[in-house]
């Protein structure tokens, strides 16, 4: 009783010295990255909240990586809340920042894309909670295009709640001076047990988490160690502990299980990841020894008996099958924690994890993405007349157009769609006209015209003789990018070069002065790789940007 | 990826370790809810690091070899400290009747607390690229001690 009296008042006496000044808890929202940075339409924003006791810079190393398995195709964002992460997640300073957050980022990147504003969360820990919680903020709900959580204790941790854990909080508090958390959001205090709807811990004044909306995608990723205990080296049996050292993966997968089955969101994709690793009592061993070394003699003495302790699985192995986490239980996950790849602390940077939210992230982005739309622009129907919804306007005398050779336009998706000579006349689809005496053109495909091209008594004019088969592969002879910007397919003339690519040559122009560039040779000079096209775009000079396609539009007869 | 750049998680967690560690050898006082000593009830009680239990015998290294490396699983079970019910791999008693026998150096026995000690010794067959010279750890349970594992020099 001695001690814990003592440990007691060290804790008060830590709290007294970091408890906030009202300033000091109205000062903001801690050092997120800037909303605007680097948002681009071609990548995705996804916001990653760390967990209980981090700050923003827990899961920069995640987010690179996750960066370099999506292809770039996500631009990370690093919230934190670090002052206040002792803070249960459901309080304004955590979930009412980060919605506010979420909405700053969204905005930012809608500005850029010229689309929907939707953002991706990646949470680790109670990063995935306070996710949940500000997504109930009407002004981030609807911007959450999903979630992904490494390790989330949806259903609270068996450390939570206890007086291990308010030691450690409070040590925190003390010594990386973290905001001392308001009356009824002492994080540690909520981070409690519970299931199926019951509330969060007595002394925890918040509400359980809410869902995310049905449409939003959401990935538990759980971390689960399995403990081999060996002999030398032949193995004599396995411990499998079900659970990432600190939260169990029952609480990993517990999504769902936060609420009453009435409740559950009927129709949300659900995807339940498990990131497994095997241990062996030896690694644990060599951990433990690791953290003695250097610790005063008393802790290395402690330490020697609770490796031995260790070594005998009895304690450990009864807590796990009557879920109580005995002294012993506790030692064992603690060390497990420390020495296994797949743990509460490692598993964000362990590949298999890794992979699953990879794998995820690239289908939220696929479905968040609409996908390249193919339009054919059809301004002549069969007969040779103006469709309908078109008009025609007669062209300069400047001279006649040669449709003779009989070459199909390269954006034709029909047959008898010719490219005609001179490439000055802009006639690279053209249809002839009923009368055969006039081409019909659509010399801007961003109007909704066509251009008349009498062929009697021009000079060098000629008429097709025969008809014009489309290729296999024909060019679009508009793009409508994600920035708004239009281009049209090149059509002859001289280009100049791309400086800093010189072996990229113009495919588009585009009517904000830019063109589309690639490879020679490189068919239409699109990436069609993915279900939303992109180019490059830029000027002769500077850098060149990767767009999105949102329409590509071809020619055809009505 | 090594603990040191995990960065203040891992450091938080590694005094977790150490806490927890030190807080259930001093018998878990802070512990609100579920208290046990996290002893097996044979053990003789003793404090830290002051012996209770005899010392391993001649006698007693001699059958533990012998139960060891016996090849059958009943005499195996003897021989080690395991909870309850475990289940052992179906290998695990030929693999170590592998061994061939152990010669337990008593000279080397040291207690690591009261019920729980090391001894070195050599094994006479030793896996192929590992050493003859082994070291073991032990428990004191039943009033007997009992393996609970043991690894080769490095």
């Amino acid at each position: 009783m001695r001690l814990r009296s003592a440990l007691a008042t060290l804790l008060l006496t830590a709290a007294t010295l970091t408890v906030p000044s009202t300033a000091a808890r109205a000062a903001g929202c801690g050092s997120s990255t800037e909303a605007t940075a680097n948002q681009a339409a071609g990548r995705r924003p996804v916001i990653f909240v760390h967990g209980w006791t981090s700050d923003g810079k827990g899961l920069q190393d995640t987010g690179k990586e996750l960066v370099e398995r999506t292809g770039n195709r996500i631009q990370p964002f690093y919230f934190d809340y670090g002052s206040n992460s002792t803070t249960w997640a459901a309080d304004k300073m955590v979930a009412g920042c980060l919605a506010d957050y979420v909405a700053a980022v969204s905005d930012a990147y809608g500005k850029k894309s010229a689309g929907d504003r939707k953002i991706i969360l990646v949470g680790h820990s109670m990063g995935g909670l306070a996710s949940l919680y500000a997504a109930q903020d009407d002004k981030a709900r609807d911007r959450i295009g999903g979630l992904i959580t490494f390790d989330t204790p949806y259903l609270g941790s068996p450390f939570g709640n206890t007086g291990v854990a308010a030691m450690l909080q409070g040590l925190q508090q003390s010594a990386r001076s973290k905001l001392v958390p308001p009356m009824g959001s002492d994080a540690q205090i909520c981070l409690g047990q519970h299931k199926d709807g019951a509330g969060l811990a007595n002394g925890c004044g918040a509400k359980l988490p809410g869902y995310l909306p049905v449409a939003a995608g959401v990935t538990t990723i759980a971390g689960d160690i399995t403990v081999k205990r060996t002999f030398g080296p032949f193995p004599l049996y396995d411990i499998p502990l079900g659970s990432d050292g600190i939260v169990p993966v029952d609480s990993q997968h517990g999504y769902l299980q936060i609420q009453k089955k009435p409740a559950w969101p009927m129709g949300q994709k659900i995807r339940l990841k498990s990131d497994s690793c095997t241990i062996t009592n030896d690694s644990m061993m060599r951990t433990l020894k690791a953290a003695g070394r250097g610790g005063a003699a008393g802790i290395i003495s402690a330490l020697l008996s609770a490796y031995a302790e260790l070594k005998v699985d009895n304690n450990a192995l009864d807590g796990l099958l009557e879920d109580r986490l005995t002294p012993a239980l506790a030692i064992y996950l603690g060390v497990a924690t420390l020495t296994a790849d797949c743990s509460h602390i490692k598993v964000t940077s362990h590949g298999p994890a890794l992979d699953h939210a990879a794998d995820s992230l690239k289908d939220y982005l696929n479905q968040l993405e609409p996908g390249t739309s193919i339009r054919n622009l059809a301004p002549v129907t069969s007969d040779g007349e103006v469709a309908s919804g078109w008009s025609v306007v007669d062209g300069t005398d400047a001279g006649g157009v040669d449709c003779s050779f009989n070459t199909a336009s390269p954006a034709a998706k029909k047959g008898n769609i010719y490219f005609c000579s001179p490439h000055a006349a802009m006639a690279d689809a053209c249809w002839v006209e009923a009368g055969n005496n006039s081409m019909l053109c659509l010399s801007n495909p961003m109007s909704r015209k066509v251009v008349r091209l009498w062929m009697e008594g021009m000079s060098g004019a000629a008429l097709p003789s025969g008809p014009a088969e489309y290729g296999d592969t024909p060019l679009p002879i508009r793009l409508d990018l994600d920035n708004g910007t239009r281009c049209r397919l090149r059509n002859g003339g001289s280009w100049g070069i791309q400086e800093i690519n010189p072996d990229l040559v113009g495919f588009y122009t585009c009517d904000n002065s830019e063109a589309v560039w690639a490879k020679r040779g490189s068919g239409t000079g699109i990436d069609q790789s993915g279900k939303t096209w992109t180019v490059r775009t830029g000027n002769e000079s500077g850098g060149l940007t990767r767009r999105k396609i949102r329409t590509a539009y071809y020619v055809a007869t009505a | 990826m090594p603990l040191g750049s995990r960065g203040r998680a891992g450091w938080l967690l590694l005094a977790v370790a150490v806490l927890l560690a030190g807080l259930a050898v001093v018998g878990w006082s802070l512990w609100d809810g579920e208290v046990t000593a996290g002893m097996p009830a044979e053990a003789p009680s003793s404090a830290v690091g002051e012996p209770s239990a005899s010392p391993l015998s001649s006698a007693r290294a001699a059958t533990l070899s012998e139960q060891l490396t016996s090849g059958k699983e009943a005499q195996l079970r003897d021989a080690l400290a395991l909870p309850s019910g475990q289940v052992l791999e179906p290998a695990a008693a030929q693999q170590l009747a592998s061994l061939g026998s152990i010669s337990f150096d008593l000279a080397t026995f040291m207690y690591l607390d009261g019920r729980t000690a090391e001894v070195r010794g050599k094994v006479a067959t030793p896996p192929a690229e590992m050493s003859r010279d082994w070291t073991f750890t032990l428990l004191y349970l039943g009033q007997e001690w009992k393996l609970v594992d043991g690894r080769p020099s490095a």
